[in-house]
């Protein structure tokens, strides 16, 4: 396998692959923390070397925090320190910024050599890790409160990304995301999962029925989308119209029902009341086809059949 | 001969477990700003409201015009020995309020509580005849029923009705951090759902919209645990989630003249009480630091079991229904999920990742022969088996990352997604997804990735479902199981345009085509196009602004004559939306403030073709502006001034609900709820207290 790795290099095909973690400082500062602080006593919106104190990381009282017991305080995650104490310089130590001397993979393997519990067994090969994301472009360890472990303010933070998703959450219908009352990661795993589109639970169905659980059944009169995928009907992020709805019945509907009679009828404007009032079709306005057919969620009721009771 | 990634080295050095080697015997931390034992805050303030709009009022709790109190605050303690308490409570006075606990001893064990409200309000001038709105029963007064909704005594005996719900939920959970590896959780969740919400009772071709109970109950309680160290993580957990509804239906009587005898009063089923049991597990494992493997499995069973309400409160047809086959469902869905991953890092820039993934649903529920009552009216000569359906789910991707090109990034990968559902029309479909994306970076401060994907699916053949008695179309196929292709394709650039000012593009397209399908849906198509640009002013300014314009549209096809098709109708969806966000400090450390802006429109436009001629209906849009500005000045070092000016315009038609009126169409008895508007001013002020 080293002559392959030789034979690649050689031919200039694949730089890359000629390439190793970057060499690193071996020597750590005399007095730890008491050393950075000595000079990095700068605040701003982003970072405040006093603020990690009041954080997880900076917990004295945890054995497993790096600055508890016998932990290796600032260098637990910039690594040693002690050329960088010495030369003042950025680039003799790990800052965990775009432009820093580690790899944003070695940049990454510092949080995750201690940070490898369950959630984070999905990120390997995971959409966001395929993405390229450093943890620091998500997490903001340097404040007193990482914005995106906050239900309120852990959409700012994916939105600036997912754009599609931010235009959807100021529709005319969607969950309450936009009024800070539902995160992102109340149905999708940030870390990774194998699940499409990352989510909690093992399917769509199973992450919305974990708060809709009324629409959860089993009940005598499925209604087959239901019974498959929520997203046959409903669009999650948000919708143009209400419900959360991906078309507006009665067309939604007919494109599935068909038999002859109403259900294949084309409806027109011709059903909108006049002006003036009066006219209308029951089969167009209102709840369209649920005027009727009210329980599109499947009927747990004997003579529910047809979803009407 | 195995490759050893130099990532895995780095993470053996940076572990805990190597902190032990350095010597640490003069780190005294004396320099460290720990917090002192217990701070906090306190916010009390006001908040005034101009209008009222239940609209507004919806996931903010603030429907009501006039003032309402604002109330929080934080408490945190920090001990010396890890000891650890936060709490925080907001919108104390608000339906909004939210409440959080937390404590613990820091690395070793965690109790959380949390308490949260939630304020649905889902109508807008909502008006029925109806009374016992809120109750299992609904009457009517005396002068009902009527031949249509044009000779009701509507003028009357309408009554304006509120509909909405609060969600009312309490968490509780706990971790301990045993024996170094090894997590163990358990949470309980308790969600209640309280009041009303909008539904439909039929009489034949007679409708009525309801006021439905809402008087439900979730709880859940999640117990796992999981074991982490280096190279191996694994879990088992098991899940108990319980609904209960304590309406078991909704009776209403007929307000329409009935049909037949006996037609006058009708009974819908409310959502039964069910129950979900699940196993889970999974683990990961790095089978050699190059290759790793993990696993995710859960098992799990749905159950319901609610008795059944009678097929008919109809005491004149009751008589011949013939007797049902069971007392209730006894339902029973098996779920079974489960899915495999491997990544290997064959060379140092190649990695392949493969995932098999299987998803079932099996209702294991007996199908049973049912009589058929319609709608409390007839007593059908044909009978009805109920359709338990069971869908199965098999995915298979496999993909490969190549980083060897310094400033290329390259992602190549294939998915087939094959799916087999019971009583369907078409048994099974297969879908056949490659994809490519390209991410690179030509210039130290551009970023541009492109991404791009075809996808074909096809289907067993397409058979005939009987529907409610009636067969479809043999020309129709249903979108989720008809033969589609589809394209999509993204790009997104990324452009430092200089230390202050950056510049993001983004642009989204899918487009479906499906093109056996005579009759249903035959072409959809997303566009989606954003573009961001942020700014740092100046030190004390920062500003970002995006626009974004999203265009879906779609076309299906029908048939009235029950033959090849004769009508289609085109569905055009626009949204548009603009934000502006600044942020400025005024006094460096002392006053801040900030505004952000967003500008909305959504139209929906349908256009339908028929033999006779084209017909628009009206556009359905929504408009929304909205405008906060927020101002925080530091009065002293522990009292601060907070305040904000939120502005609201709302504006929306649909055509579904406006002009249709209580007695608008003769045979629906609506609400009359129109297409809600709404201008709301909101000026809240508010003193912090740091303590």
């Amino acid at each position: 396998m080293n002559m392959l790795r030789i034979i690649l290099c050689a031919l200039g095909l694949l730089a890359g692959l000629c390439g190793s973690a970057a060499a690193q400082p071996s020597e750590y500062t005399a007095e730890g923390a008491d050393t950075c602080l000595g000079c990095h006593d700068d605040e701003s919106a982003s970072y405040s070397a006093a603020a990690i104190f009041k954080a997880p990381h900076g917990q004295r009282g945890n054995k497993r925090a790096p600055f508890g017991a016998g932990g290796l305080q600032c260098e637990a995650c910039h690594g040693p320190g002690a050329a960088h104490a010495k030369s003042k310089k950025p680039a003799a130590i790990n800052t965990f910024k775009a432009d820093s001397k580690l790899s944003l993979e070695e940049r990454n393997q510092t949080c995750l050599a201690c940070h490898q519990s369950l959630s984070r067994t999905g990120w390997h090969a995971g959409a966001h890790e395929r993405g390229k994301l450093a943890c620091t472009d998500c997490h903001k360890i340097h404040q007193e409160r990482d914005a995106v472990l906050s239900k309120a303010s852990e959409p700012a933070v994916c939105l600036a990304c997912h754009k599609a998703q931010r235009a959807d959450f100021q529709k005319t219908s969607t969950h309450p995301v936009r009024q800070g009352r539902m995160a992102c990661s109340d149905c999708h795993s940030p870390h990774g999962s194998s699940t499409a589109a990352m989510l909690v639970k093992p399917t769509l169905n199973q992450t919305c029925t974990s708060c809709h659980a009324d629409k959860r059944g089993p009940v005598l009169w499925e209604h087959a989308p239901v019974a498959e995928d929520c997203s046959l009907c409903h669009t999650a992020h948000g919708s143009v119209r209400a419900a959360l709805l991906s078309k507006s019945p009665p067309l939604l509907c007919q494109q599935c029902h068909s038999p002859a009679g109403h259900p294949s009828v084309a409806r027109t404007p011709n059903g909108l009341p006049v002006a003036g009032g009066g006219g209308g079709s029951i089969f167009l306005v209102g709840g369209s086809c649920t005027n009727c057919h009210t329980q599109v969620h499947g009927s747990n009721h004997p003579a529910g059949a047809k979803l009407m009771r | 001969m195995k490759i050893h990634s130099p990532l895995f080295l780095l993470a053996a050095v940076l572990s805990p477990a190597a902190w032990a080697a350095v010597d640490t015997s003069n780190w005294k931390c004396t320099a460290c700003p720990y917090p002192k034992d217990s701070t906090g805050s306190v916010d009390v303030g006001v908040i005034a409201t101009s209008d009222d709009s239940a609209k507004f009022g919806d996931y903010t709790g603030l429907q009501d015009k006039g003032a309402h109190l604002d109330l929080g605050g934080t408490l945190q303690y920090r001990g010396e020995a890890g000891g650890y308490a936060d709490l925080s409570a907001s919108d104390l006075g608000l339906s909004t309020r939210v409440l959080n606990a937390r404590g613990g001893q820091e690395g070793l064990y965690t109790l959380r509580l949390g308490y949260s409200e939630l304020p649905r309000h889902l109508s807008n001038n909502a008006m029925t005849p109806f009374l016992g709105s809120g109750g299992a029963s609904l009457s009517l007064p005396k002068s009902y029923p009527a031949a249509g909704t044009s000779t009701m005594p509507l003028a009357t005996t309408l009554q304006p009705v509120d509909l909405g719900f609060n969600k009312k939920q309490l968490d509780l959970s706990g971790t301990l951090i045993a024996l170094d590896d090894w997590t163990l959780r358990v949470g309980f969740s308790h969600d209640v759902r309280d009041g009303t919400r909008p539904v439909y009772g039929s009489f034949f071709a007679s409708s009525s919209q309801l006021v439905a109970p809402i008087d439900q109950v979730t709880d859940q309680l999640e117990v796992s645990a999981s074991y982490a160290r280096r190279g191996l993580q694994a879990s088992v957990g098991y899940l108990l989630s319980r609904f209960s509804n304590s309406n078991a239906a909704l009776s209403w009587d007929n307000p329409f003249l009935p049909v037949v005898a006996g037609a006058t009063r009708g009974q819908l089923a409310l959502a039964p009480d069910n129950q979900l049991q699940q196993l889970t597990g999974s683990a990961a494992y790095d089978i050699t630091p190059t290759i790793r493997a993990s696993a995710e499995a859960a098992i799990g069973r749905m159950t319901q079991n609610a008795a059944y309400l009678a097929p008919t409160l109809n005491t004149a047809l009751a008589a011949s229904v013939p007797a049902l086959p069971a007392r209730s469902l006894d339902g029973k869905v098996d779920t079974f999920n489960a899915n495999l991953k491997v990544t290997a890092t064959l060379l140092a820039d190649l990695r392949l990742t493969a995932v098999y993934a299987r998803d079932e649903r099996t209702n294991v529920t007996a199908s049973l022969t049912y009589p058929l009552v319609a709608t409390d009216m007839y007593l059908d000569t044909q009978t009805r088996k109920n359709t338990p359906f069971t869908t199965a789910q098999d995915r298979l991707k496999v993909s490969a990352d190549y980083r060897g090109f310094q400033a290329v990034k390259l992602s190549a990968g294939a998915d087939q997604d094959n799916r087999h559902r019971s009583y369907t029309e078409a048994v099974t479909t297969r879908e056949t997804t490659v994809w490519a994306r390209v991410g690179m970076q030509p210039l130290q401060n551009l970023s541009l990735s492109l991404k791009g994907a075809h996808a074909e699916r096809e289907s067993s053949p397409y058979g005939t479902s009987i529907w409610f008695g009636s067969p479809e179309n043999p020309l129709m196929r249903k979108y989720n199981l008809a033969g589609r292709k589809r394209d999509t394709a993204g790009g997104r650039a990324d452009w430092a345009l200089s230390e202050k000012w950056s510049l993001g593009l983004a642009f989204d397209y899918a487009n479906d085509s499906y093109t056996g399908s005579a009759i249903g849906l035959g072409l959809a198509r997303d566009v989606n196009v954003s573009v961001d640009i942020s700014a740092a002013l100046s030190e004390k300014t920062q500003l970002t602004m995006f626009a974004q314009s999203e265009r879906i549209n779609s076309r299906q096809s029908g048939s009235e004559a029950f033959a090849a098709p004769d009508w289609s109708a085109q569905n055009k969806d626009q949204f548009d939306v603009v934000g502006l966000s600044i942020k400025h400090t005024l006094i460096a450390d002392k006053f801040d403030i900030g505004a952000d802006i967003t500008s909305s429109r959504a139209r929906s436009e349908i256009e339908v073709q028929t033999v006779v001629n084209p017909a628009q209906f009206p556009q359905a849009k929504t408009s929304v502006d909205r405008i906060k500005l927020m101002a925080n000045y530091k009065l002293s070092a522990k009292l601060g001034l907070n305040a904000s000016y939120w502005y609201e315009r709302y504006e929306s038609q649909d055509w579904h609900a406006d002009g249709v009126l209580p007695g608008t169409v003769q045979n629906l008895l609506s609400f009359g709820q129109q297409a809600p508007s709404y201008r709301v001013n909101v000026l809240a002020v508010s003193l912090r207290y740091k303590f």
